[in-house]
């Protein structure tokens, strides 16, 4: 699943950490959100997008299959 | 949602980590003082040794058993994939030992070595799923 979750953080000036604190989850988590290692459960991705202010479908966007 | 203190967080994370170490060495030290009460050979000091050498890992189990649950759904993911991992391991070891020791090229295994065999693959496992999911290009 791709994400726009680094360039919507960067924009805010955020680190991986703070914006794991405000979701509650750890900076590696962030990280490997970001990378696209590990797809976040549907709580976390519709808190990652209040967080940001954003719908869940700006946020993330499922792969063509 | 409110920033959590990073003072708060690494607290948490200084307390945990102790935790560990304590019922870490409390599991390691377990086996070797139940070794001891068996050497007396009576009833009540077999049946003593059972259950220090059990209860020894009681708190290590405890302590994991916190640390995963007070993580993150990522941290959870990782122990639950390396868990898994962990379980088709260990019941290939089993399987292979089993047919070695069918097959006669080795003795048996003692069940000591087993546990401990399997211990050692589960920390592996979390150690090699956590490094998949941190480093994977």
């Amino acid at each position: 699943m791709k994400n726009r979750l680094r360039e919507l953080r960067t924009q805010r000036n955020w680190s991986q950490a703070e914006l794991g604190s405000r979701v509650g989850v750890s900076r590696q988590a962030i990280i490997a959100i970001e990378t696209g290692r590990f797809d976040p459960s549907l709580p976390l991705a519709f808190k990652l997008a209040h967080v940001f202010g954003v719908s869940i479908e700006v946020l993330f966007e499922a792969d063509e299959r | 949602m409110p920033l959590q203190k990073p003072n708060i967080r690494l607290r948490k994370a200084v307390i945990g980590f102790y935790a560990w170490l304590a019922a870490l060495v409390f599991a390691a030290v377990a086996p070797f003082v139940a070794l001891n009460v068996l050497e007396a050979g009576t009833l009540a000091a077999r049946s003593a040794a059972v259950v220090i050498g059990t209860i020894g890992w009681l708190p290590l189990i405890a302590v994991i058993t916190h640390i995963i649950r007070a993580g993150d759904e990522f941290n959870r993911g990782i122990h639950l994939v390396a868990l898994a991992c962990a379980f088709a391991s260990a019941l290939l070891i089993l399987m292979v030992l089993d047919w070695l020791s069918r097959a006669r090229f080795i003795t048996q295994p003692s069940l000591s070595v087993l546990w401990m065999i399997f211990a050692l693959t589960w920390a592996v496992w979390i150690f090699l799923v956590k490094y998949w999911f941190e480093h994977r290009a």
